[in-house]
């Protein structure tokens, strides 16, 4: 490997293209960025490329016609067949889309469900702490039972026919001869919570219609209502 | 990665070195191939089709609670922003306490002719971002998008602000009223697109690589190979490195025809992004919807990206949060060149920080 410089310059091509671009570089680099930059190479390109593909689109038409009638499956055929795979892939996942659709509502229910189950669990506190009181029980009862009684007499009245609202109309008309008339509803609720314990029940009662000119009715509704006042 | 050390050239006078470094030359550009590239641990979270969503592998867990998700160009290969170690964009942010997930594209075949942008920001990527949130627990990620893949993220935060906690855009092309040489190439009446997807069911990845390759057709085509031989009897010279970078500039994805169709026409020839007239699936893409923190880098030599293209978007946005950076590099050098690690990443972590 020992050889003289002079041979060296003679044979070192490689650092004469070296020299030559480094000297040329940047006018070449100029040149060439500003013909590429024109809309002149643009348009040229693009009708280079459009030959270009034009034949290579024949070819590739050409080689179409020659396998099928060859009955060689073609890029096409294949092709196809990898689209339905991806179809079908993207079902899957519309499948898989649904069902996190589906299972974040059930979630949303559950976090429902669960919110019911410890509303019950203090209620079911509250049951227990009450009943350790017999007697807010034994009111509470008496409360109840009253209810009761007023429930069952407001389903008689419907059973008839009449509307809630004309049990009203037709008590506050059973009173209307009484100088403060008022509804029989306001004035059974003023009297409940006014805790006029014996006007709840006439007050009741007096939402019978069919019994207008009882006294024994109208007068505790009247005595709730000038409470009420 | 201790780097090969180049073949010592000692006798400058040789005169067979100039032989010795064309076949030294040929090795490494045959090598480059071949070079290790994207050795950043990572495991499969999720696939669709060729799509495949990845989860960067953490030793310790995250010191962050907001996951990255990287969405890539869809020209490039999945390892552009993880080229090697102490030169990947993915170990700064696993570094700084980042959970990274990156959608790696894969390569389209025939079969995805079909396969457009639409599909891809309306099918692709929340799919994606759901897996993520399952992986991580979080609702909201910071979806980081490069070039084109910007332009995906852009939309997809336009779409999905529910699940967009900040927008990072690196060099992404968005506004194309002033796109450049690029432009130029693909006006419409001079770039032959129809002609082109009807005879190639997916856009052989040459043809975008030769277009972004004659924006400096010196440097490109001649430059790279000078500069190679001038190192080669560098003993500093990183040949690794060098063959790492060559395989991420020229090995390029084709393009499914659809979404190549898509990119040039709506967004190059027509512009529909920015002039907000962009729909998929019949719901709007504007910019304005997108609410979220935005950082925007652009990089002060891009030419495939030109500063014009990118900085639409920090003041179309919709939010109050929106800031522009420009880094001095090209396209490419920003997000891998000696500069990146000093430059780019440490800003990128310290914004990522802040809006956690």
């Amino acid at each position: 490997m020992t050889k003289t410089k002079e041979t060296t310059q003679d044979t070192d091509v490689f650092g004469v293209w070296r020299e030559l671009y480094d000297e040329n570089e940047r006018a070449w680099s100029a040149a060439l960025e500003q013909a590429m930059g024109s809309s002149e190479f643009g348009e040229s390109s693009g009708r280079l490329l459009e030959t270009m593909l034009a034949a290579q689109k024949s070819v590739r038409d050409n080689m179409r016609v020659y396998l099928e009638t060859m009955n060689v499956p073609t890029r096409e055929d294949i092709a196809r067949l990898g689209e339905l795979v991806v179809g079908l892939e993207e079902k899957v996942d519309q499948i898989a889309d649904r069902l996190d659709t589906i299972d974040g509502t059930l979630r949303g229910r559950s976090a429902d469900a669960a919110k019911i189950d410890r509303m019950a669990k203090r209620l079911d506190t509250i049951d227990r702490a009450t009943r350790g009181r017999p007697a807010d029980a034994a009111k509470i009862d008496r409360i109840a039972k009253r209810l009761d009684t007023i429930d069952r007499a407001l389903r008689g009245r419907s059973t008839e026919g009449v509307k809630p609202a004309a049990i009203a109309a037709s008590a506050a008309a059973a009173t209307s001869a009484r100088p403060a008339t008022r509804t029989a509803k306001p004035a059974a609720k003023t009297a409940t919570r006014t805790g006029a314990r014996t006007a709840v029940k006439p007050a009741a009662k007096q939402a019978r219609p069919a019994t207008p000119a009882k006294p024994a009715t109208a007068k505790p509704a009247t005595a709730a209502a000038s409470v009420a006042e | 990665m201790t780097p090969t050390a180049a073949p010592a050239f000692p006798d400058a006078a040789n005169p067979w070195s100039s032989a010795d470094r064309a076949l030294e030359m040929a090795r490494i550009l045959l090598g480059s191939a071949e070079a290790p590239v994207g050795q950043t641990p990572k495991e499969l979270v999720w696939r669709k089709n060729k799509a495949r969503l990845y989860r960067y592998v953490r030793s310790e867990p995250a010191t962050h609670r907001t996951p990255i998700f990287l969405v890539l160009p869809l020209i490039n290969r999945a390892y552009i922003l993880d080229l090697r170690p102490g030169a990947s964009f993915v170990e700064f942010l696993l570094g700084e306490g980042f959970d990274v997930f990156l959608i790696d594209w894969g390569t389209p075949g025939d079969e995805d002719r079909a396969l457009d942008i639409t599909s891809l920001v309306t099918r692709y990527l929340p799919r994606a971002a759901k897996e993520i949130q399952r992986a991580t627990g979080s609702a909201q990620m910071t979806v980081l998008g490069y070039c084109i893949g910007g332009a995906l993220a852009t939309c997809f935060a336009a779409l999905h602000p529910e699940v967009t906690r900040n927008l990072i855009l690196l060099t992404a092309p968005l506004d194309f009223s002033e796109a450049g040489q690029f432009g130029r190439m693909t006006a419409k009446g001079v770039f032959p697109v129809d002609l082109l997807t009807d005879t190639f069911p997916t856009v052989p990845g040459q043809m975008p690589d030769v277009g972004s390759k004659l924006l400096n057709p010196m440097a490109s085509y001649v430059g790279t190979y000078r500069n190679l031989w001038e190192r080669l009897g560098d003993p500093a010279f990183d040949v690794t490195g060098w063959q790492a970078m060559y395989r991420w500039v020229n090995e390029s994805v084709p393009f499914a025809g659809a979404a190549f169709r898509q990119w040039i026409v709506e967004f190059y020839q027509e512009n529909r992004l920015a002039q907000d007239l962009l729909e998929m699936d019949g719901r709007p893409v504007r910019l304005a919807d997108i609410r979220c923190p935005l950082l925007n880098i652009a990089a002060s030599r891009d030419q495939i990206a030109p500063r014009p293209t990118t900085s639409i978007v920090t003041t179309r946005v919709g939010s109050a949060d929106a800031s522009e950076i420009l880094i001095e590099g090209g396209h490419v050098g920003i997000v891998v060149g000696r500069s990146a690690s000093q430059n780019l990443w440490p800003k990128v972590g310290v914004w990522l920080a802040e809006h956690d």
